[in-house]
């Protein structure tokens, strides 16, 4: 996460005009997916939301949640060693 | 033996002197005598000179400290601490002990290390290896985590299973090293640069079990802490127990009581997550919720609108009145009539349609006006009523001169008049006299016996001419 190039910003914003692909939600980290899901909540509590963004943030918000679930799923995975070359 | 002793006398040294002979052979032979064994049989005597032995399995020697030298000791002797001894042997003539002079008293390896352990922090700290702004936190949640310890041992183990406990799927990868050793330091450094240069982790524990200062000094040494200062992912430093403490805690972004801490502290617990991520979902579906804001803030417009609506009604209807009346004042009849007509047309349609078309009415009206009081040409009856108005004041003005300048020529006529009247020359006490009917103006208009009329003023004198002269 901290490598360069890894990080990817994706705005609330961004989000809310459609203008992130599945693809990206799916790059992002799990802090930036959760802090971002945050904000869709908030957001959409808030009210201030005209309707068609506020379903719209629902539909980001799900995809969200979906990405975060499959980070902390996964088998239970096995030491591996670094070779030592 | 015996020419030595008759070439110099008695043979036998005095025990004085055996002992002087003795003391010289060791001062010669052992200038400084070295030895490292275990303190036992330790006397702290008034004075403050230490006795003591120092012994191994195999020996043991008596030893003095002098108070003066005992008083410089960095650490308390004490029955069993293995020490390091530098000393001379001496025969104490008195009492015909052998003895060492202690000159130097270390305590064995943990001192020194000790020692070398405070002289390196030092360093490192003054280097700025230690420098608390340069400390990183940890990731939220790694995306793997990378292990610098042994594949042996329990310690890997132990880290193993809390990992799991606390996240199972998390991809964990072990840079294997020995821990303790020569060498160790250089293999635990480049262990540390392998996982830092694989990218493949977000951050790094160091780890190792918890032992003795000797079995923990390579994580003490240079090139481990420089390792560690050098990663670009953060190090959590889980060395020995908690007690214990290396330069290695030092360096590394945080510091684990033990190995086991260090794996608790570097990945969260998977359910803590799910459940934080289960708590946004319910609020995400949540509709009433998310809805109840937005429905309560369509009421509070829906009444804000019926209230404006209300107040431009009204306000429609004052400008509606008020340009009636406007209306009323302008004259002709016959255009407010139509006026009126239109006024109501579009009172009916303000009615109809609300606000915007009480603007436009309004509006109308304005334009209406406008063209009304272009069809009514009262400006221009106006402005020529106001030529005739001065005309007529210049008229009248002129008038005025020309009678008045009759009237001064008419009176000065009649002075002139007066002055020419007949009667006013009677008056003056002439008389004219009228010779049938003609007035007489020379002798020679009449001769002796004509009738003569002499005008007086008051009357008429008849009479007879009887004379006539040029002669007054």
């Amino acid at each position: 996460m901290a490598k360069a190039g890894k990080e990817i910003s994706v705005t609330l914003e961004a989000l809310l005009n459609g203008e992130v692909s599945e693809a990206q939600v799916d790059a992002l980290s799990f802090e930036q997916a959760l802090k971002l899901l945050e904000e869709v909540v908030t957001s959409v509590e808030s009210g201030t939301l005209p309707l068609d963004r506020a379903i719209g943030s629902y539909e980001h918000g799900t995809s969200l949640i979906k990405h975060l679930r499959k980070l902390l799923s996964g088998a239970e995975e096995k030491l591996r060693i670094l070779n030592q070359a | 033996m015996a020419t030595q002793a008759a070439k110099s006398g008695d043979p036998y040294l005095s025990v004085t002197e055996a002992t002087r002979q003795i003391n010289d052979t060791f001062e010669a032979q052992f200038p400084q005598l070295l030895f490292h064994g275990e303190i036992s049989q330790l006397t702290v005597a008034a004075s403050g000179h230490l006795y003591f032995s120092v012994k191994d399995q195999g020996a043991q020697l008596s030893c003095v400290m002098w108070a003066g030298m005992a008083r410089t000791l960095t650490f308390k002797p004490a029955h069993g601490i293995a020490v390091r001894v530098h000393g001379r042997p001496n025969v104490y003539a008195q009492t015909g002990r052998f003895q060492i002079v202690v000159s130097r008293l270390l305590e064995d390896g943990e001192g020194e290390l000790q020692r070398k352990f405070l002289e390196l922090k030092d360093r490192l700290q003054r280097e700025g290896f230690f420098s608390v702004e340069r400390k990183r936190p940890l990731p939220f949640l790694p995306r793997a985590v990378g292990l610098v310890t042994s594949r042996t041992g329990a310690v890997l183990h132990d880290m193993m299973v809390k990992l799991r406990e606390r996240f199972p799927s998390m991809v964990v990868y072990l840079s294997e090293t020995r821990v303790q050793g020569d060498g160790a330091a250089q293999e635990i450094a480049t262990a540390i640069r392998k996982l830092d240069e694989s990218n493949l982790v977000d951050v790094i524990i160091v780890a190792r079990g918890g032992g003795s200062l000797e079995d923990l000094w390579a994580f003490n040494e240079e090139a481990v802490v420089k390792a560690v200062f050098a990663s670009s992912v953060p190090v959590v430093s889980g060395v020995g127990h908690e007690t214990d403490t290396t330069l290695c805690d030092f360096a590394a972004d945080v510091r684990a009581p033990t190995p086991t801490a260090a794996a608790e502290m570097v990945v969260p617990k998977v359910t803590d997550l799910l459940q934080r991520v289960s708590e946004l979902e319910r609020r995400l579906r949540d509709f009433d919720r998310w809805l109840q804001p937005m429905t309560q803030r369509i009421d509070e417009l829906s009444l804000r609108l019926d209230a404006r609506a209300t107040a431009l009604l009204a306000e429609g209807k004052l400008r509606i009145k008020a340009a009636e009346a406007k209306l009323a004042s302008i004259r002709p009849d016959k255009v407010i009539e139509l006026l009126r007509g239109r006024v109501e047309l579009f009172h009916g349609r303000l009615y109809r349609t609300g606000m915007s078309s009480a603007d436009r009415a309004s509006t109308s009206i304005a334009q209406l006006r406008e063209r009304l009081r272009r069809a009514i040409p009262t400006e221009r009856i106006e402005r020529h009523r106001a030529i005739v108005e001065a005309l007529e004041g210049r008229l009248f003005v002129g008038v005025k001169r020309g009678v008045d300048d009759a009237k001064g020529q008419v009176t000065s006529l009649g002075i002139r008049l007066d002055s020419i009247n007949p009667q006013r020359i009677l008056e003056r006490g002439y008389s004219i006299v009228r010779v049938s009917g003609k007035p007489v103006r020379s002798v020679d208009d009449v001769g002796s016996g004509d009738s003569i009329e002499i005008s007086v003023v008051d009357g008429l004198i008849k009479g007879t001419v009887t004379d006539c002269s040029k002669e007054r």
